[in-house]
Order: C-alpha cells, then sequence, then structure tokens
C-alpha cells in the first residue's frame, strides 16, 4: 500500500516536471 | 503527531519539486538568451530538470533523518529506485529529441571524429555512465553482483554521471551564461560536493571514533545469530524499539561495507544493541564468526516502524514473516521492560516448528505481557493443532480483535514482501484503516 501510494506520488512529481520544462520551452518559443 | 509527519511528508515532496525544478525556473526568470526551437528547449529543459534529480539521488540516500522520518527508510528508497528510472528517461530525452529534430548532430556521437567537442563526449560518457549504474541495479542479482561491490561500483557511476553532465552543460553554456546562473549553478554543484564529503569521508569519521563491541554471539532458531554489541568509550545512541541500524564489520566505516539490520533487542537496555541476523548469504553468512571483543561500527537509529510512534494506541497487532520477527521483538521487550500491558498479538508464519527465531524467548514474554502468539507453519509436524499453510483472510478473523476495536489497535507487518503485500491487502479487506497499518522491508537495498 505504502509502495502503491509512493509509486503514484512518483509519476506526479514526473509529470509535473515535464509540464514544468514543457511550459518553458513553450514560453521561450513566444 | 499524525497531522505534523504528513505535513512534513508533503513538505519534503514540495522541497524535492523545487529543487528538481529550479534549475528551469532560474533560466526562466533571470537574464536569458533568445529561445530556440520549441523541442531544442524542451529537451534541455529536460536535461537540466534530470541533472537536478540525479544530484538529488544523493541526498535520498545520504540517511537524513528527518527527510526519511515521515516516510519510513524502506520508502525512501523504493522512491529512490523509481525516480531514478524517470530521471533516466527524462536525460535519455534530452539527446534524442535533439537528433530527431536535428538530425545533423548525430555526428557529435562518433567520439573518434577529431573535430567532436569535448562537451559532446562528456555527455556521451554522462550517458554510459548512467546505463551501467542503472542495467547493475535492475540485474545486480541475476549477475549475482555481491552486495558490497555493487554499492562500491554504484556509487563511483553514480559520481561520474554527474560530473560529465555537469561538465556538458559548462561545456555549452548557453543558458549558464550569465553570473547569477553560475552562481546559482556553483551553490548547487557545491552543496553536492559537500554532501558526498559528509556522506564518504566525515560521517564515517565519525563512526570510526565511537566504535562499539562484540560482548556476545548466540546462535538462533532459524540459521540465525544474535549478535550484542555495546558502545566502547562513548555514549552510544537511544533508540525506538522496531528501528534499525547500519553495521560495518571486518572494515572501516571508509570502506562503505555496512549492511542495515533491525535492532532486535528492548530499547530499555540501550546503549547496548543486539542484532540477529539470518544467514541469507554473503555478509550475513560470516556473522557467525564475529569474535567476542571485536570491534564494529554501528550507524543508526533509523526507521520509523516503531510502536512508540503510536502512543495512543490501545493494542498492538504483529504480523511477522520469518526473520521479519526482529523489528517485532524489539517492541515486544520493549513493552515487556516497561511494564506495558496493553494486549499485543502476534501472527507469526514459519516453515516449520524447529526454525521458529526465538520461539522459546516468546513464550517467556507471555508471562510478563498481554501477549497471544499464532504460529503458522507452512510445513507444520505430525499432530500439529495450530494454525498451518499461510495468513490467510480466515486466519487474520480468526485472531483479529473484533470490529468494534479494531481501529483502536496499530498494526504492524514485516517479512518477505509478497507476505506483506498480501496482509496490507487482507487488512484493507478487513476494513482496517490504511494508516493503522505499518510495514516495513527488511531487505529494501
Amino acid at each position: 500500500m505504502r509502495q502503491q501510494i509512493a509509486s503514484l506520488l512518483t509519476y506526479l512529481i514526473a509529470a509535473v516536471i515535464v509540464l514544468v520544462c514543457l511550459a518553458f520551452a513553450l514560453l521561450q518559443s513566444l | 503527531m499524525r497531522i505534523r509527519r504528513s505535513f512534513q511528508a508533503f513538505l519534503w515532496v514540495f522541497v524535492y519539486l523545487a529543487l528538481t525544478c529550479a534549475p528551469v525556473l532560474v533560466m526562466f526568470f533571470t537574464d536569458r538568451p533568445a529561445g530556440r526551437e520549441f523541442w531544442r528547449d524542451f529537451s534541455v529543459a529536460l536535461g537540466f530538470c534530470g541533472l537536478a534529480m540525479m544530484a538529488l539521488q544523493f541526498v535520498l540516500t545520504a540517511r537524513f533523518k528527518t527527510i526519511k522520518s515521515p516516510y519510513g527508510s524502506d520508502i525512501v528508497y523504493f522512491f529512490h529506485k523509481r525516480i531514478s528510472i524517470i530521471s533516466f528517461l527524462l536525460i535519455l530525452a534530452h539527446p534524442v529529441l535533439l537528433f530527431v529534430f536535428s538530425p545533423d548532430l548525430l555526428r557529435l556521437l562518433n567520439p573518434f571524429d577529431p573535430t567532436t567537442p569535448w562537451r559532446a563526449r562528456f555527455a556521451v560518457t554522462s550517458l554510459l555512465a548512467l546505463f551501467g549504474l542503472i542495467g547493475l541495479s535492475i540485474w545486480r542479482k541475476k549477475l549475482r553482483l555481491e552486495y558490497t561491490r555493487w554499492r562500491i561500483g554504484h556509487g563511483i557511476l553514480a559520481v561520474a554521471a554527474v560530473v560529465l553532465a555537469a561538465a556538458h552543460m559548462y561545456g555549452v553554456g548557453y543558458y549558464v551564461n550569465t553570473p547569477a546562473k553560475q552562481v546559482f549553478w556553483f551553490v548547487y554543484l557545491f552543496l553536492w560536493v559537500w554532501l558526498l564529503l559528509w556522506v564518504r569521508i566525515i560521517k564515517p569519521f565519525l563512526l570510526l571514533r565511537k566504535p562499539f563491541e562484540v560482548v556476545n554471539l548466540e546462535a538462533e532458531r532459524g540459521n540465525a545469530w544474535s549478535v550484542t554489541v555495546r558502545p566502547k568509550g562513548h555514549a552510544g545512541f537511544r533508540f525506538q524499539p522496531g528501528q534499525f541500524a547500519w553495521l560495518t564489520a571486518w572494515s572501516s566505516p571508509f570502506a562503505d561495507t555496512e549492511h542495515p539490520f533491525s535492532i532486535s533487542s528492548s530499547s530499555e537496555r540501550a546503549p547496548e544493541l543486539v542484532f540477529t541476523i539470518k544467514n541469507l548469504g554473503d555478509f550475513t553468512a560470516r556473522i557467525k564468526e564475529l569474535q567476542v571483543g571485536q570491534e564494529v561500527y554501528v550507524d543508526g537509529p533509523y526507521g520509523s516502524f516503531s510502536i512508540d510512534r503510536h502512543t495512543h494506541a490501545e493494542g498492538f497487532v504483529f504480523l511477522a514473516g520469518g526473520i521479519g520477527i526482529t523489528p517485532m521483538m524489539s517492541m515486544l521487550q520493549s513493552m515487556a521492560d516497561r511494564g506495558d500491558r496493553r494486549p499485543a498479538l502476534l501472527i507469526y508464519a514459519n516453515n516449520n516448528w524447529d526454525t521458529i527465531t526465538f520461539r522459546e524467548k516468546l513464550e517467556a514474554l507471555k508471562e510478563k505481557l498481554d501477549l497471544t502468539v499464532v504460529h503458522v507453519l507452512r510445513n507444520p509436524p505430525q499432530g500439529w493443532q495450530g494454525e498451518s499453510g499461510y495468513v490467510t483472510k480466515e486466519v487474520l478473523e480468526r485472531y483479529l480483535p473484533n470490529t468494534r476495536t479494531r481501529n483502536t489497535y496499530e498494526m504492524f507487518i514485516c517479512g518477505p514482501q509478497p507476505m506483506m503485500d498480501m496482509m496490507e491487502k487482507l487488512l484493507t479487506e478487513l476494513g482496517v484503516y490504511v494508516g493503522d497499518f505499518h510495514s516495513e522491508q527488511f531487505n529494501f537495498v
């Protein structure tokens, strides 16, 4: 159970990081 | 207490995210050069975040108690393994995107071309180090790589990957071309180097100055040995029952050959510590060769798997499999020494009657505690009247406190991973609130 929560959190963190990178590239290209 | 821990857990996740995204935020919010193509900037941002994540991997394994406290050490290591795959994919995406959208850059992969710049060579070597790092970690057991050797190789490859990636970043220099960004990266990498010095030099030096001495060695049932150690010339440390420590024997703390073991003795008898270690091969097979009077080094205590973190509980349930009994034994013995008469139920799964570690000691503890011990044997002897097979839902239903009082108990699970997964599933099905059961892997490295 704790590992499932940690897994989910890992994917959430990864998603946030990718979004931040996408936002950076998008704003740079404007 | 629980609210404070939840707050700390969220806080550390936020700090992790902030530190990972900091390079991109600093790039964006300080004086920055003109943007290039979307995919190139995206791939560069992924590379920067990947580098930050690689550096932070060292923080996760540096045993800072405040970071590990809200989650438990096994979960921090689990996160370390999972996030390493993510960071590897982000870093890999950096060159892949560049090559897909600018195929001419593929020429930089040729190491024999004298025109290939060093920044590209650094990047390729860093990536190769990362491949090695991930491959050796995933297939360590298949490759039969001994733990200590793997650990040393893991450390060397990890440091090489970060240093080479940082060299690549400085070599390219596009987004580190202003004083503010250079200061940022200098501080980031300075802190990383400081962390390396702390883990590899300062902390081993402090441990070296505070050795422990083996004072007893006792054979236990189940091919296990109990090693009693006492601090030599210092006060040692206090611990919460159920916690673990890292033990170094036959070498100095600088050799990086330590292994984590649960403390199996009562916390009331600290600073004396007992580790009960089952022979599972390599290092553990040598435990019986320890000599009384021999110096060992103990780094601890660690872990959040303890009755002391749940003082409000009206009773405890312990679900142990095999050598997973060791933290439970510490908790039960501490309760006995404290005169704690809260009810305790131990459901203890083993292969057979003769290999039950602490079998007689548990019987003796019944005199001092309100303790019920239920042995579940996979291969019971003839005429066995007790539970046999696995710890099933029916077994749990037979012995767990009734549903009215069940949620006033705190439950602890420790054993082989499949058993722990099954126990967590069954307890959830039986209506136990997820915050009321706690588990800790004993082989998390």
